[in-house]
């Protein structure tokens, strides 16, 4: 059974999350901590299928851990546990590798939705979410210096995001374009995954620019 | 007496070291004159001769009554010679005859001679018929053929004719071989003609120089005074340098007298624009007086008054005139030691002794053995101008700078001060923005999360706490608070996004109630001042009709849907459910919303519909006044 890890420093969510873990069916609780010190040392001891952390902890921010997971190249996915799913938080995290938030007080149903979702291979995605990524991953105008063979939006991918941004559910979308719900759940974490290679490879573009690597060698 | 040094002032060094250098000028100039007239070593020289005072075209013989013998130089003034003309003869004895090229050298002579050797002509000045030639200031030099000196006696004839109102004058006569004195005479020759003529040159070009530069600057008058001078003075030199005039001789004298009467004028006009005087009396009176002179000089129809005049009175008053300068530049720059004035003191200081030389030697109370000297004098003249107009170029050259400078440093002043006011004014409206943005916020909390928070602490205190209302008001307060959040994300006027995110909020809760929902938004027009504030109050009415859709209607569908006027878009919302009743109709919940509503400028129309309620917002494409 899927297993997930579960990081969060207040002991009333955790609790409360960890209880929903383990209700869900189809999921079962990895081990929970409630700093980045404890989740290393879980980690250490195996991968989960699924790390859910909380970004502000007491030792450190979540966005470590994340990256650590996905350095592994394991399948391990990373999820992120907002207050307020606000653009900022959310951006981050996926650019370090997560492929989602739930919100600390989403519904039991929701929450375990969510995580069935991202195993099933589909994130979740948020109407400001999705703009940004617009934004981001939008092909450039010709000429116009970007990341090197930075990835860019698929035709259908941004007609995806441009649905969600106006408040479209994957199951509208699906109808309107006339796909499946795991297309566009998967188009989506796809999209998630190109943001990662993107900002990595915008910070090399950025680290060349200044000179602090070289191509070269 | 302690004098005050003004700017422009001289200190003692320098004056030292130009006094200095003026004194080195003449002296050098000096040596090299009296180096240039030295008379030859190796030659025979005639200091004694016979004189034979009579006008005679024709050789006299030698044993005719009349011949007395002189020395030589013989000056006719002082051995009272009445005529203008007369024969010189000397002797001299070979016992063996020269067998190469001799030479006759003749340094002084006034005004014309006419050379034999053993009664053939071996060389003359020019014409001897008036106006006659005027070789006074140009020595002579005549070229004799082998075989014109024997063995034995030879004899030399001088002819001399002096230019009218002029007394005859012969200095010492050398014979000598060619090789040596040719040498000689091409040195005092030099120095006698070319240098001035290289003189009268460099004084018209300077005259041309300074005319040029007073016509583009009529300001400039020392430049015109001084042109005058150096064209007065130019002339003057002609006199020196043409030996056939091409006037008759009273003419010639008359040009001649009035060019040194009113250089001296224009002396005093040039000092005084120069000194900055305005002695307009003295000026007036100098030159009535001198052109009441001219006028004589022009009338005076005997020839012998018109030389008395001009040697006694005329050139005296010159004389006198220019003295006044001569005492007027040192008494100014004794006063102000102004650089300049000193200079100008230094420069014309040496006119004055070769004037009175000149002046005392025509009138024969010096030897006139050494001839005219005042053209000298214009050198430190043309070089104390020259000297004169770099200091006030380079003094020019450097005001100019230092206003560009000061200018430059006015300008970056003023530069920074602008810069600073504009960060100033920067920062008053960062300030004013932050201020209003911050008591936006305020307000908006305010209205929203903080009134949910206040009910629900009340709620805590009162006796009657029910569970599931505290949950309702924390979720609300929750709720506001992401509304708040969401509202400060740029949407750049999209209202899609807007419903978007709203959507996003409320979807779980939709999901729960079991309502469906109708998501029939479409692409709209930006709206242009769509900011977070109007953005809030938008989505707090469209949050509020959800919610009330949610609780009250008890409807199985909902629909929202956007579209355009030709002036605004519009969100209406829609349900099938039992309608508000008419008691609500003016309840608080509607009345918060139209109050929303007013303060966004945006239209706000809730109705019952034939199957349910419609909440419409009308939303301006054009900038409105919201309040």
């Amino acid at each position: 059974m899927p297993t997930v890890l579960l990081v969060e420093d207040d002991d009333n969510t955790r609790e409360r999350l960890a209880g929903i873990i383990v209700a869900t069916d189809g999921l079962a609780l990895h081990g929970s901590a409630g700093t980045v010190a404890e989740a290393r040392e879980i980690l250490g001891k195996g991968l989960p299928d699924v790390l859910l952390t909380d970004l502000g902890l007491p030792d450190g921010s979540g966005i470590d851990l994340i990256r650590q997971v996905r350095a592994t190249g394991s399948e391990t996915e990373a999820m992120v546990i907002s207050v307020f799913g606000d653009e900022r938080h959310v951006v981050t995290a996926l650019e370090a590798g997560a492929a989602g938030y739930i919100l600390k007080d989403g519904t039991t149903e929701h929450i375990g939705k969510s995580l069935l979702q991202l195993l099933d291979g589909g994130s979740p995605i948020s109407a400001p979410i999705a703009r940004h990524l617009l934004r981001r991953l939008q092909p450039e105008p010709e000429g116009e210096a970007s990341g090197a063979n930075a990835p860019q939006l698929s035709e259908r991918e941004a007609d995806v995001l441009k649905a969600v941004a106006k408040g479209f559910t994957y199951n509208e979308i699906a109808e309107m374009l006339e796909i499946s719900f795991h297309t566009v759940s998967s188009h989506v974490k796809h999209i998630y995954r190109k943001l990662e290679v993107r900002s990595r490879s915008e910070a090399v573009y950025e680290a060349v620019n200044l000179g602090l690597i070289s191509l070269d060698d | 007496m302690v004098v005050e040094r003004q700017a422009g002032q001289l200190p003692y060094a320098a004056t030292f070291l130009a006094l200095t250098v003026v004194v080195i000028i003449v002296l050098a100039g000096v040596t090299y004159y009296r180096y240039a007239a030295t008379p030859p070593e190796e030659a025979i020289v005639f200091s004694d001769a016979s004189f034979f005072p009579v006008k005679s075209v024709r050789l006299p013989a030698v044993d005719t009554p009349g011949w007395k013998p002189v020395s030589l130089p013989h000056d006719w003034q002082k051995s009272g010679e009445p005529g203008r003309e007369g024969w010189y003869t000397m002797e001299i004895d070979f016992k063996v005859p020269p067998n190469r090229l001799w030479g006759m050298y003749i340094p002084r002579v006034t005004s014309n001679v006419l050379a034999y050797v053993n009664g053939e002509v071996v060389g003359r000045g020019g014409r001897f018929r008036d106006p006659v030639a005027r070789n006074g200031n140009r020595p002579l030099y005549f070229s004799i053929p082998n075989s014109f000196l024997v063995k034995g006696s030879n004899r030399v004839f001088l002819r001399v004719k002096a230019a009218e109102g002029k007394a005859g004058y012969l200095g010492p006569v050398y014979l000598g071989p060619d090789e040596s004195l040719r040498p000689v005479f091409q040195r005092f020759y030099k120095i006698r003609v070319n240098v001035v003529e290289i003189i009268t040159a460099s004084l018209v070009l300077v005259a041309v120089l300074m005319l040029g530069l007073w016509s583009v600057r009529r300001r400039d008058s020392l430049a015109f005074w001084f042109a005058l001078i150096c064209l007065a003075w130019a002339v003057h030199n002609l006199n020196l340098l043409v030996v056939e005039v091409p006037v008759s001789t009273r003419v010639w004298e008359c040009v001649r007298y009035l060019s040194v009467g009113w250089f001296a004028v224009l002396l005093v006009f040039f000092m005084n624009c120069m000194l900055g005087l305005h002695e307009k009396r003295v000026e007036y009176t100098i030159t009535s007086v001198m052109l009441t002179g001219s006028i004589a000089l022009c009338v005076i129809e005997d020839t012998d008054t018109f030389f008395s005049f001009a040697n006694h009175y005329w050139l005296p008053l010159a004389l006198l005139i220019g003295s006044y300068t001569a005492v007027r530049i040192p008494y100014a720059w004794w006063k102000s030691w102004n650089i300049e004035y000193f200079i100008a003191m230094c420069a014309g200081f040496p006119i004055l002794p070769v004037t009175l030389h000149d002046w005392m030697q025509l009138n024969g109370y010096i030897s006139r053995e050494h001839g005219m000297l005042m053209q000298y004098s214009a050198v430190t003249v043309l070089l104390g101008f020259t000297i004169i107009l770099l200091i006030r170029y380079s003094r020019a050259l450097n005001e100019s700078e230092e206003w560009m400078h000061t200018l430059e440093a006015r300008v970056e002043e003023k530069g920074k001060e602008l810069e600073l006011n504009y960060q100033r004014l920067r920062k008053l409206e960062q300030d004013k923005v932050l201020g209003s943005e911050r008591e936006r916020i305020m307000r908006d909390m305010h209205d929203g999360v903080g009134g949910h928070l206040v009910s629900a602490l009340a709620m805590t205190e009162s006796k009657s706490l029910e569970p599931e209302t505290f949950r309702e008001l924390l979720g609300s307060a929750l709720m506001d608070l992401r509304l708040m959040i969401d509202s400060l994300d740029q949407t750049e006027g999209d209202l899609t996004a807007v419903l978007g995110m709203l959507r996003a909020r409320l979807q779980p809760a939709l999901e729960e109630s079991g309502i469906s929902v109708r998501w029939e938004v479409r692409d709209i027009p930006v709206i242009p001042d769509l900011g977070p504030s109007r953005v809030l109050q938008i989505m707090r009415i469209l949050q509020e009709a959800i919610t009330n859709v949610i609780k009250h209607s008890r409807a199985d569908i909902l629909s929202v849907e956007t579209g355009e006027t030709a002036d605004s878009v519009f969100i209406e919302i829609r349900d099938d459910g039992v309608g508000i009743p008419e008691i609500n109709k003016e309840g608080r919940g509607l009345r918060n919303m139209q109050y929303r509503a007013s303060r966004a400028g945006i239209g706000f129309v809730i109705r019952n519909t034939e199957r349910g309620t419609s909440v419409k917002l009308d939303v301006p494409l054009k900038p409105g006044n919201p309040q």
